[in-house]
């Protein structure tokens, strides 16, 4: 798959997708990219238990990865049931023939390309013209993309598994930091349904603290991508090897500017691995002699803004460190309004890349 | 789960009251204790939180900052220079391959807080921050409390761990009160 075939970074959803709307108005809706395509469009309304859909139109471009059109479009009009009625029951409405208006609808059966997708998924839909809240959830815990085991794990410690898809989905937190807070808090659940709260300060930095390592995995990779030496930036795949070590790869060779003026090379096909150090000033100085310790393993130690401070002695000399732009408050703040965005089902999202 | 430290940091009253810069910890705690009566009440619950965490993170920095220049590192001690910092103290409680006596202290912390959700005490197990004296007692025998710890909901080994843990949190902070100190928790990540 290029680079551009990545669905996933160019979504962008034109309209407010989380408004609220009301009870049987019909709303109109697109999914649309960045450089202006129309990959979905839709109308729908909600009643108290379930929603309707009246059209629904979605189609691939070749820039795209293929089924993305109907992926997105899909999940959007899930999460969109799920917030607004409590359940994934979608019907479609329409007359079968004869002259069809939009008060009308336009679609009396499931379009022929759900139906094939959830036979895909080996989900059988019951009715010709609905797909039932347990199909509608199915599908969606298919669409996201977590494996069948990590679903059961989800539910065997009593987390809904729509909770952890619906936050992928709405861009809060992605799939590897879903699986990451899942593997190390405390109590994911808690984080998961947003009941974290900064009032009971021990419990809050208990969280705080994996949290604050998710993050900054994904600000690293920005880094990679992004500010690497390379005009056209690349693309880079990480995974966890420790609760605060990462190995980074890239799709090409890029290198990487530490704090020390130097660069460190990463090669297309190999894999780097760096310590994630997130920590204020104080935390630096009060744990430097671990810190020192633990960074003797990896390529490179990534800490935040922090670090920079001239009050710091260079605890780390010799080893390399990227810096963050970001400070351990800028991380926090990030957190903060994060976990108030898994709590809002009234907030269109503001479009938010790592 | 991320292997965690907790440091407890033991402050003398002379130091509490005086430092760090203008406003000393004595003054910051007051302002906590402030933050989270608001909460409790929801007077302005989202800016109250907000500030509640700045000041604790903020509390938390100052009493570490304060160990370090207590053992004369090199760092920009003038928040610190009005005060003797000879007698303050500190523990920390690990989480080692082995034991997890960090993660096991914040566990009881969890279940006691979720115990006491109805009462006022609540607010004293949740802060970081404890004032000398009553706040101190007050803390000591709400996570102390025998008969609660023997049933805790947790499997035996974890809860052998746990009351090993309490006892030599409790022991620290006993003394602490014997000293006339307040205390800071701080919960870190052991990353090394």
């Amino acid at each position: 798959m290029s680079q551009s075939q990545t669905s996933g970074t160019n979504r962008f959803h034109l309209f407010s997708q989380y408004r609220e709307t009301s009870v049987g108005d019909w709303t109109p809706l697109r999914y649309a990219t960045k450089e202006g395509w129309i990959l979905g469009a839709w109308t729908w309304r909600k009643f108290r238990d379930h929603c309707e859909v009246g059209l629904f139109l979605c189609e691939d471009h070749q820039l795209y990865k293929r089924g993305s059109a109907l992926n997105w479009s899909l999940r959007c009009i899930l999460t969109q049931a799920f917030y607004q009625v409590g359940k994934m029951e979608i019907r479609f409405v329409g007359k079968p023939e004869g002259e069809a208006t939009l008060e009308s609808g336009f679609e009396p059966e499931v379009p022929k390309k759900i139906r094939d997708l959830a036979t895909e998924y080996g989900i059988k839909l019951k009715h010709k013209e609905r797909i039932l809240n347990d199909e509608g959830r199915q599908i969606y815990l298919r669409l996201t993309g977590f494996d069948e085991e990590l679903i059961q794990e989800f539910q065997q410690r009593g987390i809904d598994p729509i909770w952890p898809c619906v936050l992928v989905q709405r861009d809060i937190w992605t799939e590897q930091q879903i699986r990451f807070i899942f593997e190390h808090a405390a109590s994911p659940d808690r984080i998961f349904i947003g009941g974290v709260d900064p009032a009971h300060r021990v419990s809050y930095v208990h969280d705080l603290v994996v949290l604050r390592l998710a993050l900054m995995a994904g600000r690293l990779k920005t880094i990679l991508e992004k500010f690497s030496g390379q005009e056209e930036g690349c693309t880079a795949s990480h995974r966890w090897t420790g609760p605060a070590e990462v190995c980074f790869a890239c799709d090409r060779d890029v290198e990487i500017p530490m704090l020390s003026g130097s660069t460190v090379k990463v090669q297309k096909g190999n894999e780097i691995t760096a310590l994630l150090l997130p920590r204020n000033v104080s935390e630096y100085r009060a744990h430097k002699s671990s810190d020192v310790t633990a960074g003797a393993t990896v390529s490179f130690a990534c800490v935040t803004r922090d670090y920079r401070s001239s009050s710091l002695p260079p605890a780390m000399a010799g080893r390399q460190i990227v810096a963050l732009f970001d400070t351990l408050d800028d991380l926090d703040s990030e957190i903060e309004l994060r976990l108030r965005q898994t709590m809002t089902s009234k907030t269109a999202l503001a479009e938010r890349h790592e | 789960m991320i292997p965690v430290r907790v440091t407890f940091i033991g402050i003398p009253s002379t130091v509490w009251d005086s430092v760090p810069g203008d406003r000393p910890f004595a003054a910051l705690a007051l302002d906590a204790e402030g933050a989270q009566r608001r909460i409790r009440k929801g007077v302005n619950e989202r800016l109250e939180r907000r500030r509640f965490s700045q000041l604790c993170q903020y509390v938390e920095s100052a009493a570490l900052d304060l160990v370090e220049a207590s053992r004369g590192e090199s760092i920009d001690n003038r928040r610190f220079a009005s005060a003797s910092l000879t007698n303050v103290r500190s523990m920390s409680v690990d989480d080692s391959r082995d034991e997890p006596f960090g993660s096991a202290y914040l566990g009881v912390l969890e279940i006691r807080t979720v115990e006491e959700q109805e009462s006022l005490n609540n607010s004293r197990l949740t802060c970081t921050i404890l004032p000398p004296g009553q706040s101190l007692e007050e803390y000591i025998s709400l996570l102390s409390d025998n008969g609660r710890l023997a049933c805790l909901d947790l499997p035996v080994k974890n809860r052998e761990l746990a009351i090993r843990v309490v006892k030599q949190v409790c022991e620290f902070l006993r003394r602490c009160t014997r000293e006339h100190c307040g205390v800071v928790q701080t919960v870190s990540a052991l990353l090394g």
